[in-house]
C-alpha cells in the first residue's frame, strides 16, 4: 500500500471579481513507504499546492480529491484536532526560506525541543501552562528529556557541535545549518513522511550537495519517505527514487528516476531535459521550449502544453488520456494513444524568438511527428 | 570615442590579431567600513569588510568573461565595481585606454552609457510606475542620444529584437512574465548602444526553460551587437554555455581563471574542483553520482584566513605553507593563459586521492605553528 495516495486531485482558489483560479487539475500522486518522491515542474505549475495540499494547509481553497488517502485513512475527513498530531506526528515539512519558517527570537535548540513535546515520544507535559512558562521565563531546561532530544536530532542531521548550536539563534547560523535546523525540526515528531519544498534552492552548490546527502540518509536509515519539491532536475537525478513531472496544474509524466532520464516519454519532460545547460558544448545553443506556461485562467482545453508543443495536433485538444509506457511509467500524451508511433519531437535552437508559435523545424534530420503518420 | 577603438580588428581576422583589451582592472579592491558611525571611528573601530581584495581582470572586445563562486566570494561587488556603481577602494580600472577608477559624477556619464548592468531581479530594477517602454526609453534621454519618434522607433526596434511585441510597449512590469521582464532588462541595457555589458546573474531567478531561452538570446544579441560580456553567476553551468574565459572567485580574491575548457577540463585549484564536484549531474544512467559537497562555510569577510584563504575548509590541506603564506597566480604548464592560486599545483591525481587532510584541530595546531616561525 503507498503510503501516500492521491487521486484525481483538484484545488480551486475562488478570486473576488474574477474568474476562479484551478491551481492543480487533476494530479494524481502516490508516494511509496521508504522511497525519495520528486516533485518536479517550473514555477506555477501547481508542485507546491499539491504538496501543501497534503498537510491541508491551503487556507480558501477549495480542494477535491477522489482519493486522497494517507496510510489508507482519508486525510479530508480528520478533524482540524486530528490534522494537528497529523502534522508533525506523521508528516513533517521542510520549507525553502528557512529564515522565515524559523521563529528568530527563540533558539534552535527551544523550537526544537517544543516540536518533540508535541510531537515526539517524551514524557514531559506539553500543556498551555507549562509551555508559556518555559517561553518566557524559565526555557527548556538543558536536563530535560525534550532537550536532549533535540541535541540527538542536531546531531543526527550532520550538525558539528550540536550542544552549543542548539542555544543559537536562527540569524547566528549559515543558512545550511538552519536548513539542517528545520530538518531536525521535521523528525522531531519521528513522522512517516516528510515533505520538503525546494529545500536546498536558495543554497550554495558545495553546500546543497551536504544537505542532499542527509536527505537521502535520513530515507535509507531511518525509513523515512520524503516528497521532494524541486524545479531543478539535476537535484531530482542525484536524490530521488522515483519522479511526478508537472506543467501548468496536471501530471505529464510519472516513472522512476531511471526511466524518466533514460527514455522521457512526453514531449515536455524531453524539452525540459534538454534545455538545461550542461556541459559538453560549449559553443552551442541550447534547446528551448518556445513561449511559456499558460496563466491558470488561460489554459487551453485538452492538454495544457499543445499551444508550446512542437508535436500538437488535432487530438490534443480532448482530455489528456493515460498511457502506461513501462511498469512504473506513465505519461499523459495523446502521442501516444491516437498514434502507432508517437515519433521524435524536433526541437528548434531558435524558436525562442517566436514565443507562442508552434515550429515544427527539423534541422536533426529525425523525423518529425507529423511525417511519421503522414508518410 | 578614444583613439584606440580605431585600430579594432574584426571579427573575421581576429583569429590571430590580439583582441583589443577594453576593461583592465588592477590590484582593485573594494572594502566596506563595518561601522560607519562617528563614535565607532572615534574609538577607533576601523574594521572593514572586505569584499574585493586584490583582483586583476581583463576583458577584451567581443569576449565573454565569467565570474563564479560562492554567495559572500565578493563576485557581485567585483561586477559593480568594475562598473563603476562602486568606487575601488584601491587599484585602477582602465576602460578603453582610460582611467575610470577616480572619476565620478559628470565623468562617469560617458562611462555609464558604454557600460550596461543587467540586475538579477527585473522586477525590482524596473519602476513599477512607469510602462516597460518608458523605462528602456529613459535612457535615451538622459544620455541625449534619441528624442520623440527616433527614440521610440528605437525601442520599439530592440523589443522586436529581444522577441517582444509591439503591445508590450505600454505594459506595466507586473503585467510580464519573469522571462518577458527579463528581456525588457535586456533592452533597457542595449538601447544606448554599449561596449560592455555586465550581467548579475541574469537567468537565477528564471525557470529552467526560461533560463535556456535567455541565454540563447544573450549569446545571439553578442554576436549581432558586438558587444563584451562580464557575467557573474553562481551556476557553473550557466558560465560553460556563454562564457570564453572564467574566473573563480572565494572570499575576495581570484583563485583561478582560464579559458572555459581548460577550467571545466583541467581544473587545478581544489576549490575549483570541489566547485565543480558539486554540480548535480544529470547524465541519467539512474545511478547517483557520488557528489561531494565543501565541509565548513565561507569564511568571514572581516577576517580573513591567513596564507590561502581556502585552508580551512581545503580537501587537499598539505602543511604549513598553505595557512603559512599566500599564494599568487601561477601558470598552468600547458594551457594558455591559464592561472591557479595553490602552493600545491604539481601534485599527480594519484598523489591528491591518497592524501588525508587533516581534521579542523590539527589544521588550527598547523597554522599556529607556521604562525610562530
Amino acid at each position: 500500500m503507498s503510503l501516500l495516495d492521491v487521486e484525481n486531485l483538484r484545488v480551486t482558489f475562488p478570486v473576488d471579481g474574477g474568474p476562479d483560479v484551478r491551481a492543480v487539475d487533476g494530479v494524481d500522486i502516490a508516494v511509496e513507504p521508504g522511497e525519495i518522491h520528486g516533485l518536479v515542474g517550473e514555477s506555477g505549475s501547481g508542485k507546491s499546492v499539491t504538496a501543501r495540499s497534503v498537510m491541508r494547509l491551503l487556507d480558501g481553497a477549495v480542494v477535491e480529491a477522489d482519493r486522497f488517502d494517507y496510510r489508507g485513512e482519508d486525510l479530508y475527513a480528520k478533524s482540524e484536532a486530528e490534522m494537528r498530531t497529523i502534522r508533525g506526528d506523521d508528516i513533517g515539512m521542510v520549507f525553502q526560506d528557512s529564515m522565515s519558517a524559523l521563529n528568530p527570537v527563540m533558539t534552535v535548540g527551544e523550537q526544537i525541543a517544543e516540536v518533540v513535546r508535541h510531537h515526539g515520544d517524551v514524557d514531559e507535559s506539553a500543556g498551555l501552562l507549562s509551555e508559556l512558562r518555559r517561553k518566557y521565563v524559565t526555557g527548556t531546561s538543558e536536563t530535560a528529556p525534550s532537550w536532549r532530544r533535540a541535541v540527538e536530532l542536531l546531531e543526527t542531521v550532520g550538525i558539528a557541535d550540536p550542544a552549543d548550536v542548539a542555544t543559537t539563534y536562527p540569524h547566528q547560523l549559515s543558512g545550511g545549518q538552519r536548513q539542517r535546523v528545520m530538518i531536525a525540526q521535521a523528525l522531531g515528531g519521528d513522522p512517516s513522511l516528510i515533505i520538503a519544498d525546494e529545500p536546498t534552492t536558495a543554497l550554495d552548490v558545495t553546500v546543497e550537495a551536504g544537505i542532499l546527502d542527509e536527505l537521502r540518509r535520513l530515507c535509507d536509515e531511518m525509513d523515512v519517505s520524503i516528497l521532494l519539491i524541486t524545479h531543478d532536475l539535476g537535484v531530482v537525478a542525484e536524490t530521488c527514487d522515483s519522479v511526478t513531472v508537472m506543467y501548468s496544474g496536471s501530471v505529464m509524466e510519472r516513472a522512476s528516476t531511471e526511466q524518466l532520464f533514460q527514455h522521457p516519454a512526453h514531449p515536455y519532460t524531453k524539452g525540459l531535459l534538454r534545455s538545461v545547460p550542461e556541459g559538453g558544448a560549449t559553443d552551442g545553443e541550447l534547446t528551448t521550449i518556445p513561449g511559456s506556461a499558460p496563466e491558470p485562467t488561460e489554459r487551453p482545453d485538452g492538454c495544457p502544453f499543445r499551444d508550446r508543443c512542437p508535436a500538437a495536433f488535432e487530438a490534443c485538444a480532448d482530455p489528456l488520456p493515460e498511457h502506461v509506457v513501462d511498469a512504473g511509467h506513465a505519461t499523459r500524451c495523446h502521442l501516444y494513444t491516437e498514434r502507432d508511433d508517437p515519433g521524435e519531437v524536433a526541437w528548434d535552437a531558435d524558436a525562442d524568438i517566436d514565443a507562442g508559435v508552434t515550429a515544427v523545424t527539423d534541422d536533426s534530420g529525425e523525423p518529425s511527428p507529423t511525417e511519421v503518420t503522414d508518410g | 570615442m578614444s583613439s584606440t577603438t580605431d585600430n579594432t580588428t574584426t571579427d573575421d581576422d581576429a583569429t590571430d590579431a590580439r583582441p583589443r583589451e577594453l576593461l583592465q582592472a588592477a590590484n582593485v579592491k573594494k572594502h566596506f567600513p563595518l561601522n560607519e558611525g562617528l563614535i565607532d571611528r572615534l574609538l577607533g573601530d576601523d574594521r572593514v569588510v572586505r569584499a574585493v581584495d586584490g583582483v586583476d581582470l581583463t576583458v577584451h572586445a567581443g569576449e565573454t568573461v565569467g565570474i563564479v563562486g560562492e554567495s559572500g566570494s565578493g563576485k557581485s561587488t567585483l561586477g559593480r565595481t568594475l562598473s563603476r556603481l562602486y568606487e575601488p577602494t584601491d587599484g585602477s580600472v582602465v576602460f578603453d585606454g582610460q582611467h575610470i577608477e577616480t572619476h565620478s559624477g559628470r565623468e562617469l556619464r560617458p562611462i555609464r552609457r558604454r557600460i550596461q548592468y543587467v540586475f538579477q531581479d527585473p522586477m525590482s530594477a524596473l519602476n513599477p510606475r512607469k510602462t516597460v517602454g518608458q523605462s528602456v526609453a529613459r535612457p535615451l534621454e538622459v544620455h541625449d542620444i534619441a528624442s520623440g519618434d527616433e527614440k521610440w522607433k528605437r525601442v520599439a526596434d530592440l523589443f522586436e529584437e529581444v522577441g517582444l511585441g509591439p503591445s508590450q510597449l505600454d505594459a506595466y512590469p507586473h503585467e510580464l512574465s519573469g522571462g518577458q521582464r527579463q528581456r525588457v532588462g535586456l533592452c533597457r541595457a542595449l538601447v544606448t548602444e554599449p561596449d560592455l555589458v555586465v550581467f548579475d546573474e541574469p537567468v537565477s531567478a528564471l525557470d529552467v526553460t526560461l533560463q535556456a531561452q535567455i541565454l540563447n538570446l544573450i549569446n545571439r544579441l553578442q554576436r549581432e551587437f558586438d558587444l563584451s560580456y562580464l557575467l557573474i553567476s553562481h551556476n557553473l553551468n550557466v558560465v560553460r554555455q556563454v562564457c570564453d574565459r572564467i574566473a573563480v572567485m572565494y572570499a575576495g580574491e581570484i583563485v583561478e581563471r582560464g579559458a572555459t575548457a581548460d577550467i571545466f577540463e583541467n581544473p587545478q585549484h581544489p576549490y575549483t574542483r570541489s566547485l565543480l564536484d558539486a554540480i548535480p549531474q544529470i547524465d541519467g544512467d539512474g545511478t547517483r553520482a557520488d557528489r561531494k559537497g565543501l565541509d565548513g562555510e565561507p569564511p568571514s569577510a572581516t577576517n580573513p584566513p591567513s596564507g590561502c584563504r581556502f585552508h580551512p575548509r581545503c580537501p587537499e590541506f598539505i602543511d604549513g605553507s598553505c595557512p603559512g603564506q599566500k599564494p599568487s597566480l601561477q601558470d598552468v604548464e600547458g594551457d594558455a593563459g591559464h592561472e591557479a592560486a595553490c602552493h600545491w599545483l604539481d601534485r599527480s591525481e594519484a598523489e591528491r586521492a591518497a592524501h588525508t587532510p587533516p581534521s579542523t584541530t590539527e589544521r588550527e595546531v598547523i597554522r599556529s605553528e607556521s604562525a610562530d616561525d
